[in-house]
This record gives C-alpha cells, sequence and structure tokens, in this order.
C-alpha cells in the first residue's frame, strides 16, 4: 500500500499562516545537491526521533559486496507526525527504501525527499 | 473558485486599505478591538505586482524559499543562467497584501512609549493569582518583523544596513545562506524568536516559553524590579524585559538585545533594538503588537502585529514539546569560503548523535589516552584505600 501525502512544499505552504512561525528548518539546506537525486535500499541500523531533526543510519550494501552507512537526514518530529511518520514506523532491522539529495562534497549524507517503510508506506 | 478567490482577497484589500489606524487610541490602542484579526487587519494594505520593482515582488518568505536548498546552485549545473534563474523568481506581491512597516505611534523612543502606557494604565494592574487572565495552554503563531515585501523592508532599513541586506539577498540568492539555528543560535526575535508555546504568569512576572526551533525562556518582570542595574546586566538573545499588567493586558519593554540576523530574506537588527509589546487574549486567540526601536539599523521605528492561536491537545501529541538537541548533535557548518556544509560519519568532526552515552565514549578515549602516555595517569583510587 501506498500513502500519497502532499508535496511537503505543498503542505507546508498551505500551514504557513498557522504553522510559519512554530516549524522551523534548522539550516538552509544548500549543502545538499538538490539537482541529484540518490535512491537507496538498506537496513536501518540507527534511527532518532529527535528535535531539531528526525535522523537515521542506513546500510546499504554495494554492488560489491560492501556495506556503506548513509546518514538520512529527515525534518523536526512534528512535521514528520504531519506526513504520518511516526517513530513507531521506524526501527533498526527494518529495510527501507530512501531517496535522497546526496551532500555536495561527496560525504554518505543526504536529505530525504521520501521514504518508503518495510510494509510498502510511502512518505515524502 | 480562482475567480471567487481573487474577488474575496480584493475586496479585503479594499475593506482594510478604507480603514485608518490613525482612529485607534495610541495610549489604549485594543480599546475596542474584538478579534485579533480585526488588530492586524487595521494595518494591511493593497500591495500592486509592480514588474518594475528591483525584487521582483518578492516577499522575504519567497526569498528563502525558492533559495534555501541551493536552487541557483542546481539550475547552474543544469547550464542556466543567473539571469534567468533571476528572472524565474517573481513573486505576488504578497498576494496583493502588505503592511505599513512604520510605527503608526507617536513615540520616538521605547522609553517614551512604556511612559506613556504605564501612565495612561495609572501605573498598571497588580493581579493576584486569582484575578490574573488565564493564559494556560499550547499555543502557537505570533509575531516577527512586518508581514511586508522586500521592497518594503529595503527602504525601512537605515542606510548604513542596507548594504549589509544587499548582502544577504544577493548571498541568499547564490545558495550561501546564513541562518542562526546553522549554528545552534537561537533565531532572536527578527522571523521566529516568538513562537511562545507557553505563558507561564503569576503576580511576579511571565514566562515566555519557547520550544521550537530553541528550547528558552523569556522572563517578564512584573513586579515593579526594573531592568537590571547598568554593572550587572548583559546583552541576551531575546534581551531582557520588564513588564506591567494593563487590566488583563501584558505590556512588555525589552532591550539589552544581541544583534542578529535571522536570514531568510530579512534585514538584520542591532544591539540598540528596543521592543515595546502589548499581549491581549482575546477567545482562543493572544493578539500582540510589537513596536520596534533601533535607530542604528532601522531608518524609523517599526511596528508588526501577531496572533496567537490556542491549540487542542491533539497538537501536543502531535509536536511533543522535547528538548532540541541541537546544541549537542549539529553537523552543519560554514567552510573557509562561507559555504554551508555537513560533516557526515566518518570525518573525524562529525558530531555522533548516535551516541547516548557521550561521558563513555569521553572515558574511553582518556583510558586510550592514559595507555598511550599522552596525558598524566594516576592510580586508582579504591587502590589506595586502607585495608
Amino acid at each position: 500500500m501506498r500513502t500519497r501525502l502532499l508535496p511537503a512544499t505543498l503542505v507546508i505552504g498551505l500551514l504557513a499562516p498557522v504553522i510559519d512561525v512554530t516549524v522551523q528548518a534548522h539550516h538552509s539546506h544548500a549543502m545538499f545537491d538538490l539537482s541529484k537525486e540518490v535512491t537507496l535500499t538498506g537496513t536501518i541500523s540507527k534511527v532518532l526521533f529527535r528535535n531539531p531533526h528526525v535522523m537515521l543510519i542506513l546500510d546499504v550494501k554495494g554492488p560489491d559486496g560492501q556495506t556503506v552507512s548513509w546518514t538520512v537526514e529527515m525534518s523536526t518530529i512534528e512535521i514528520e507526525n504531519r506526513r504520518g511518520l511516526t517513530p513507531s514506523m521506524l526501527k533498526p532491522g527494518d529495510v527501507i527504501t530512501v531517496k535522497l539529495n546526496p551532500l555536495r562534497d561527496g560525504s554518505k549524507g543526504g536529505n530525504y525527499t521520501s521514504l518508503t517503510t518495510a510494509d510498502g508506506k510511502t512518505f515524502d | 473558485m480562482r475567480t471567487l478567490t481573487l474577488l474575496v482577497v480584493a475586496s479585503i484589500a479594499v475593506t482594510v486599505a478604507a480603514q485608518s489606524p490613525s482612529r485607534f487610541d495610541p495610549l489604549h490602542p485594543f480599546a475596542g478591538i474584538a478579534a485579533a484579526a480585526q488588530w492586524r487587519d487595521m494595518f494591511s494594505k493593497k500591495a500592486e505586482v509592480d514588474p518594475k520593482d528591483p525584487f521582483h515582488n518578492l516577499a522575504p518568505n519567497d526569498w528563502f524559499r525558492q533559495t534555501w536548498q541551493g536552487q541557483w546552485r542546481a539550475a547552474a549545473a543544469k547550464g542556466t543562467s543567473f539571469k534567468a534563474f533571476w528572472d524565474s523568481l517573481q513573486g505576488k506581491a504578497n498576494n496583493g497584501l502588505t503592511v505599513d512597516i512604520r510605527s503608526p505611534y507617536p513615540f520616538k523612543t521605547a522609553d517614551e512609549q512604556w511612559t506613556a502606557w504605564l501612565k495612561a494604565a495609572n501605573g498598571g494592574t497588580r493581579h493576584t493569582r486569582a484575578s490574573l487572565p488565564d493564559w494556560s495552554g499550547d499555543w502557537t503563531g505570533g509575531p516577527g518583523y512586518p508581514d511586508a515585501l522586500v521592497r518594503d523592508f529595503w527602504t525601512a532599513v537605515s542606510d548604513a544596513y542596507r548594504p549589509r541586506y544587499e548582502q544577504v539577498l544577493q548571498s541568499e540568492l547564490e545558495g550561501r545562506h546564513w541562518w542562526p539555528a546553522d549554528n545552534c543560535r537561537p533565531n532572536g526575535f527578527s522571523r521566529s524568536g516568538w513562537s511562545i508555546r507557553y505563558f507561564l504568569t503569576d503576580p511576579t512576572m511571565a514566562a515566555l516559553s519557547f520550544v521550537d526551533p530553541l528550547n528558552q525562556d523569556r522572563y517578564v518582570f512584573t513586579d515593579g524590579r526594573g531592568f537590571l542595574p547598568a554593572e550587572n546586566a548583559v546583552p541576551q538573545w531575546m534581551g531582557e524585559s520588564q513588564g506591567f499588567w494593563d487590566g488583563d493586558e501584558l505590556v512588555v519593554w525589552t532591550k539589552n538585545i544581541i544583534p542578529n540576523s535571522g536570514g531568510h530574506g530579512l534585514p538584520e537588527y542591532s544591539d540598540q533594538l528596543q521592543l515595546i509589546e502589548r499581549y491581549k487574549r482575546i477567545g482562543n486567540e493572544i493578539l500582540t503588537d510589537v513596536t520596534w526601536y533601533d535607530s542604528v539599523a532601522f531608518a524609523y521605528p517599526w511596528h508588526s502585529t501577531g496572533i496567537f492561536q490556542r491549540q487542542p491537545l491533539d497538537h501536543w501529541k502531535r509536536s511533543p514539546p522535547t528538548i532540541n538537541e541541537c546544541a549537542t548533535t549539529n553537523n552543519v557548518y560554514h567552510d573557509d569560503n562561507g559555504v554551508i556544509q555537513q560533516f557526515a560519519p566518518g570525518d573525524p568532526r562529525f558530531h555522533d548523535l548516535f551516541d547516548d552515552t557521550p561521558w563513555l565514549t569521553a572515558f574511553k578515549r582518556a583510558e586510550d589516552a592514559k595507555k598511550a602516555g599522552r596525558i598524566p595517569a594516576a592510580p586508582s583510587f579504591l587502590s589506595l584505600a586502607s585495608r
């Protein structure tokens, strides 16, 4: 099953009069390469539902059999909750798929644009 | 539907443009105000889309939303020229509404406004716990800088600070943002410092408690103690405040503010900023009125309004008031070229946000250092105990 949600920018736009001053991006996202999108399927090794960012580490096995750990940056707890993504839905050991804008400097990290959980729900 | 929406917006614009802020009593500004929006709308005015606007009819929110992800750098990677990118950014003049940034009050300084309001309130209302207004509950919203267009701010900043504002605007277009929260600093007053979540009041003070973006509080003393003596006063991100109650309205004077730039297409303020605020609960809203005095950064005193909305309990569940852990987990930095970057795992400068026992990590590092002789090693204190 795929849970299709409104794009985050649209949600924020619609709610802007109400939440603009209560939901803050922690930093600008200019360090992420908006022109690139990487799709990763891997196993969650660590996940933190914390402010200012929900974060997870995704262990991804490459074609050479080597596992590489990626840091996946998400939004605040409030914004993730608004998208329907709650702490109980992401657990270490879950195999998930993440699309992200990678860090420009090539480090193994990025800002997610969509996430598909182990049971097939997609949040973007 | 679209036509109807436009008609409604146009109708509102005409209505608010016909109202005059001069109709209110500057000593009792909220007198006769029945709804928070009524006060806010008194200061709205129609904004035209001007094809010659050098700021492309953008509001500060438009400015940052269309640049904060490094959109120019992504466009340039695809061969788009800066001019073509800039031409693609066209605002709608805040959907046809802006505000007068200039204060409608006759006062020239915060001291003057405070003194006049205190006198008009006959020295202020001394509340008991029982008589204090009920401002309990979870709140969202609040004020910030005036809800105006970039072109409005351009003329409202001082000549000295206009080049600095230009630099903010240019750097954001180029994807070189500087936001206070990049480094876990408080946002201050310009944009989001006032996302007050809880208003905690007793007869001596009002504590204005923030959760997001950082956990912090403003302490507004209402017992007449005044500001700290000059020899004890220190600048603070959210300044130092004293207040008084004018019936069920809270008046606040704030100064000793650390200068700050909120980024987000907004101009900065100096350490001379002083604020006079007035708060009043009307139904499930708290109306806020703010006068901004900064003779260094602003061309004249500014004015803005804001509205807090009381939230149902569901908001608490959706947005739990957690501790913001930015100070210990932040991996954002600005590199030698002033460009925002981020450390990733594997980099020795990476702050391991997943390490929930950092003291054990530090102890292990010390044990390793002692074994290697890099730091002095002492015998176990337990081994020295008399037996």
